[in-house]
Order: C-alpha cells, then sequence, then structure tokens
C-alpha cells in the first residue's frame, strides 16, 4: 500500500487529516473518537481499515497514539509501532506520560536538532521530565527561544493545538475549471493564481495562515468526487508553499481531471504583530485615536507605524519588539524575566547599532574581560568620540552567551553598566558592552 | 486560541470621554508646582534624565485611556516605558518623513487623534509649522512632550528647544544608588529637577529620588 492511499483511506474517515510528513499523519481526535465510541475502538478501527487495505504480502505497519500534544501523539504512535497496540495517553495525563521518556525523543519526534540532545543529555537532563521540571526562565536563559520551544513540547503544550474546530469567519478562494484538467500542471498554476489574493486577504490584516484545507473537486467515468487535505504550516503559509501542498495532493491524488480547487484557511495567527488596543467596547477617544492611525497608516505606510510587543531577552533592546500595527490574534504576554537580563530600572534610550566606546583602567589601557567573566582592571575613564568622562560607579561585567552550542553562530559578550560624571556635574549612566574585543555603549539612563 | 481576523478591535477605557487635565505622578507633583497638567499645552524635557523623566509624566494620563504617539524617538527603551507605568496597548510608535513639511503634517495628523504626543528630534521646520502645529495643540487640547533626547548622553550642549514651550523641565542626576565598585546594580537616582516657563512663575529645583 502506498502511503498516498493510506491517507485517503483515513481520509475516508477522519475529517481534516494533517499529513506531516512521509508516513506520518495527525488529526484532532476528539469528533472521529466520539463517533466510533471512545479513543481505544478508534484506533483498533483505523488499524484495522488501514491493513485491509495493505497490498497482500507487502508489509505495511500501523501505529495509533492518542494525546494531549501534538508531539505526545507522535511519541506514543512510534511506541504503537514497536508494541504492535494502539497507544492511548488518557486526557490530562500527557505530561505526567511523558516525564519518564527520553530526551531524545526530541530529535526522532519534534525535529531538535540531535547536537542539542546531546547537549541536554550532558547537563543532567535525560528524562523529558527533567527538563519539563526546570524553571521556564532557566531553560530560556540557556537555549533562548529554542529553549522554550522544548520546554513546551516536555510539558505537553503544542505551540498550535490541533484544529477541533475551524475558527469562524472562514476566508476561503475557490477556482472553478472551465471542464475537467486532466494536467496538474495546470491545476498548479491555478494554485499559484489562488495564493495571491488569498494570502492577501490575511496579510492585509496582518495575520499568517497557520493551517490550511485544500479541496480538489474531481470528475471521472464513475462520478464526481472530492479530497481535500489540512495543512498545519506553523511557521504561517506562503505562496510557495501552498503550491508546493497542491503539488503533492495532486501527484498523490485518486480520481479523474479536477473541476474545481478551494484554498480555506483553518487557523491563523497574528504576524509576528501584536492587537492594538484591549478588550470590548470603546471610547470616543479611542475612536479619534484609531482614525488618526488609519489616515497615518494611509499616508505614511504600515512601516512608519509601530507598536511595542514582548520579545523576552537578556538585552533591554531585545525585551520588546517594535512590530507593525497588526490584527488580533494570540497576543503574546509579557514574557517571564529572563534569567541574564538586567534589573530594574531598565534604560530609556537604546543606542543601537550602539555608539563605539572606550573603558579604561586608571592606567589609561582598555579593560577586558576574562573567559571567567572579571575584568582586567577596574573602569576609571570612559572615551567617547574625543571626550573623556571619569567613572563613578560601575557594576558587572556580566556575560551573554547565545548559541553557546553552535560554534559557527555562537555570540559572546559582557555587559556592565557604568555612571560617569561629565562637566555639568551630571552623573551619567550607561549600559556598556564588549563584544570581539570592542566596546559599545548599549543604552542610556536617559 | 485560535485567531479571528477581523479588523482591529480598539480599546475599552473605562475612562471619561475626555480627561479634563493629565494628573502628574505624586512623586513629581511638589518638583513640577502643581498635581495635572492642563491640556493644550507644550513641554519641554531635557537633561540626562529628560526620557524617564517624559515617560513618567505622560504615564498616568495613558492609564486613563489617554492614546500616546511617540514621534522620532526609535531608540526608545519600551521596557523603560512600561516600568515607569505607560500603557503600551495605546502606545504607538511612529517614525515620521524627515522632510520638514511632510514631518510637520504627519505630527498634525497624530495631534488630531492622540491625546499626548512625545517627539524627539524635530528636522527643521519652519517656525510657521511650529506656530501652527502648537495651535493645533492648544485647539484640539492635546498635550506635546518635546524631549532633547541628545541630552541624555554626557556632556551633551543644551540646545534651545525647538517649540515655544509653556514649561521647560532639566532633569539632572546627581547621583546613583545601588552601584559598588563591581557590585551590585543601578537601583534609583537622585534627580534634581528644575522649572521654569512662561506660565510656571519663578524657576525652582527640587532634589528627588526616582524611582521613589
Amino acid at each position: 500500500m502506498r502511503w498516498a492511499d493510506a491517507l485517503a483511506t483515513l481520509g475516508d474517515q477522519v475529517p481534516l487529516l494533517e499529513p506531516a510528513a512521509e508516513g506520518r499523519c495527525i488529526f484532532a481526535a476528539r469528533g472521529p473518537s466520539r463517533v466510533m465510541g471512545g479513543d481505544d475502538e478508534m484506533a483498533r478501527r483505523l488499524v484495522a481499515l488501514v491493513a485491509a487495505h495493505a497490498i497482500p504480502g507487502a508489509r505495511a505497519r500501523v501505529g495509533v497514539g492518542v494525546a494531549d500534544s501534538r508531539f505526545a501523539a507522535l511519541v506514543a504512535a512510534h511506541e504503537a509501532l514497536t508494541a504492535s497496540i494502539p497507544v492511548v495517553v488518557a486526557p490530562g495525563d500527557t505530561p505526567a506520560w511523558l516525564a519518564p521518556r527520553t530526551v531524545r525523543l526530541l530529535a526522532r519526534c519534534a525535529e531538535v536538532e540531535p547536537e542539542v540532545v546531546g547537549l541536554l543529555e550532558r547537563l543532567g537532563l535525560a528524562r523529558l521530565g527533567d527538563l519539563a521540571a526546570l524553571e521556564e526562565s532557566l531553560v530560556a536563559g540557556r537555549f533562548g527561544a529554542l529553549g522554550l520551544e522544548m520546554h513546551r513540547l516536555a510539558r505537553g503544550d503544542d505551540r498550535h493545538p490541533v484544529l477541533v474546530v475551524a475558527p469562524p469567519p472562514v476566508a476561503s478562494c475557490r477556482e472553478v475549471f472551465d471542464g475537467a484538467i486532466p494536467d496538474a500542471a495546470t491545476v498548479v498554476a491555478a494554485a499559484a493564481r489562488l495564493a495571491g489574493p488569498f494570502l492577501a486577504h490575511f496579510a492585509a490584516r496582518g495575520a499568517l495562515v497557520t493551517h490550511v484545507a485544500v479541496r480538489c473537486e474531481h470528475e471521472s467515468p464513475s462520478g464526481f468526487g472530492a479530497f481535500e487535505r489540512l495543512w498545519y504550516l506553523p511557521e504561517g503559509c506562503t505562496a510557495a508553499t501552498l503550491v508546493e501542498r497542491v503539488g503533492w495532493m495532486l501527484r498523490d491524488r485518486r480520481g479523474g481531471a479536477v473541476t474545481a480547487l478551494e484554498v480555506r484557511a483553518e487557523g491563523a495567527r497574528a504576524a509576528t504583530g501584536r492587537q492594538l488596543g484591549l478588550w470590548g467596547g470603546r471610547s470616543p477617544g479611542d475612536d479619534a485615536a484609531l482614525r488618526a492611525i488609519d489616515r497615518l497608516h494611509a499616508t505614511l505606510g504600515e512601516a512608519a507605524l509601530r507598536v511595542a510587543a514582548p520579545s523576552g531577552g537578556r538585552d533591554p533592546a531585545e525585551a520588546y519588539a517594535f512590530v507593525p500595527l497588526a490584527a488580533r490574534g494570540e497576543d503574546a504576554a509579557a514574557p517571564s524575566p529572563w534569567r541574564g537580563a538586567i534589573p530594574r530600572p531598565s534604560p530609556a534610550l537604546l543606542a543601537a547599532p550602539g555608539a563605539p566606546i572606550e573603558v579604561c583602567d586608571a592606567a589609561g589601557a582598555r579593560v577586558r574581560v576574562s573567559a571567567r567573566h572579571e575584568p582586567s582592571g577596574e573602569p576609571a575613564r570612559v572615551r567617547l568620540g574625543a571626550r573623556d568622562f571619569a567613572v563613578v560607579g560601575w557594576a558587572g561585567p556580566w556575560p551573554v552567551e547565545e548559541r553557546w552550542w553552535d560554534p559557527s553562530r555562537r555570540r559572546r559578550r559582557a555587559r556592565m553598566q557604568v555612571v560617569v560624571r561629565d562637566d555639568t556635574g551630571a552623573h551619567v549612566a550607561m549600559l556598556v558592552a564588549l563584544e570581539d574585543g570592542a566596546w559599545r555603549v548599549a543604552a542610556l539612563y536617559a | 486560541m485560535f485567531a479571528t481576523v477581523t479588523h482591529m478591535i480598539p480599546a475599552a477605557t473605562g475612562a471619561p470621554a475626555t480627561l479634563p487635565a493629565f494628573p502628574v505622578p505624586d512623586d513629581l507633583c511638589d518638583a513640577v508646582g502643581t498635581d495635572h497638567l492642563p491640556r493644550g499645552r507644550t513641554l519641554h524635557c531635557t537633561g540626562d534624565a529628560c526620557l524617564s523623566l517624559a515617560l513618567a509624566l505622560v504615564a498616568p494620563a495613558t492609564r486613563l485611556g489617554a492614546w500616546l504617539a511617540v514621534v522620532g524617538i526609535p531608540s526608545l527603551g519600551a521596557q523603560a516605558a512600561a516600568e515607569q507605568g505607560v500603557a503600551l496597548e495605546r502606545t504607538i510608535f511612529v517614525h515620521p518623513p524627515t522632510g520638514g513639511t511632510e514631518w510637520a503634517a504627519s505630527l498634525a495628523a497624530l495631534v488630531e487623534g492622540f491625546d499626548v504626543a512625545l517627539v524627539g528630534a524635530a528636522p527643521s521646520v519652519s517656525s510657521t509649522h511650529v506656530r501652527r502645529l502648537q495651535a493645533r495643540v492648544q485647539a484640539r487640547r492635546a498635550l506635546l512632550v518635546v524631549v532633547d533626547v541628545a541630552a541624555a548622553w554626557p556632556g551633551a550642549r543644551p540646545v534651545a528647544p525647538w517649540v515655544a514651550p509653556d514649561l521647560v523641565l532639566r532633569a539632572t542626576t546627581r547621583a546613583w544608588e545601588g552601584l559598588e565598585q563591581g557590585g551590585g546594580h543601578l537601583r534609583r537616582r537622585q534627580v534634581a529637577l528644575r522649572v521654569e516657563g512662561r506660565r510656571a512663575g519663578p524657576p525652582r529645583e527640587h532634589l528627588l529620588w526616582r524611582p521613589a
């Protein structure tokens, strides 16, 4: 049995089947499970169904796993394959079920690089439960965004849940062909045509499509039919990925010439943008501001208007990102402070990309920071352009190492707070950073 | 969990339609000499602590439902703004064109809809444009806070404000608390706040600790 046939067989039984990779597919189990009389019964039936369609003599092994998250379900399905019986994790049990399992599953079932998994093991985190038990900020501090993602997986959470219900206003684009189109290339070209307006509709609202359903209607001497697939695109659907998915579907299709093609968004999220304003209701002041924003949008363009969205990071410049105004989407909550973040108060003026500065000790030599994060001398003078200021106080250095597991992309810098006195008697505080042997002003406590 | 794609849904504020005046933070009342800033005024903030002062002054208004436009300060630390109490969900960061006329037009459009504008360095704008802008601020009963961002750097020379401010506030840091030689971290500062202006009577200077 070909994988495409297996998909087609399953697709007749469960709605919105999501092909994840060759040999793997995922779907929201709640509906089918209810119809088929429970998770265990559903799993048993699906195995029987695929086995019944198997080519006699060919070895077709099927594993069905049911759990609360994509990752856990995939792990369960792998175990089901070995055990030859479906593995069903009861609702709510997913974190506890994952806990004793090895972190290597992150590489096998979640596309985390094996080197990173190796690092986890060397840090003594052999089990997913060890990772989940750590504080989130600690993992973020050590591994950045990847750490948050791994922590989420180990806890049994999904970045986007498998679709259970379609969100309201569904946007779709449909093309009905004049006569049936037998060749795939013409249908793929139609998909490329549809992709433009379809995605523009969402882009204009600052949204990314994360779940797209593609429906092909076809006609053959035996009658009319249709097949539909749901594609999960966590990074957002683009014209290229949409066209590619339609191509895959046509390659694997059953049935005859295509008579109509439809693409439909089943899920979306904000395009790194942030929802403006708050909850419900509105005041006249809000209306006036939004009208002014609309006018400026029209005259200055989107790039000129930004809002601040929490993004998390160790440097003041990374705590918030300035993002375009966006349609409402899942609103990122303010992240818990990252380990290694500079304590409050935060500097009000960020000096990006950082004005060059010289930090010297009493002898006039540049202050360096050793591998053990110790300064070569006490900062005594700061030179900024042609001017020279006396240091009246300093703290640090605080090291930051980013992507330390990857030698080609690692970034190492040391940050220090220095206070200088200028000729007016003002005590000006700065956050300075040493990277690649050069000091820069990172921010001013203006 | 999933996004519903609709147009922007604006804010509920629970505040009166328009605030008659903007409250001054408690710890700044003595220094500023009043507990509220009347609408329609223009303020000029300078000194090395100009930006945190300006953020602190506009924060109470944003918390009561006013909208804030930050104009031409691309390097503003949003984290610091949040710590000063600015409601970031009603704050827009605008990068207007650098041509003087378009810049003035953008600012005028902003003042139409926003209650408070925090404005950094301006390109060279004719005095006619500035007069018109300030007249519009008065007519719309907005609050214009001009920040001399360049004053944040050590050894900065004072520059004349490009607006005709009702109030000039100069915040100079006299001392920082929290640093030991190498240890600790910045905790709070002593600011000398000097306030003068055509509506402020004789100049006066107060020493205060911030954060209080």
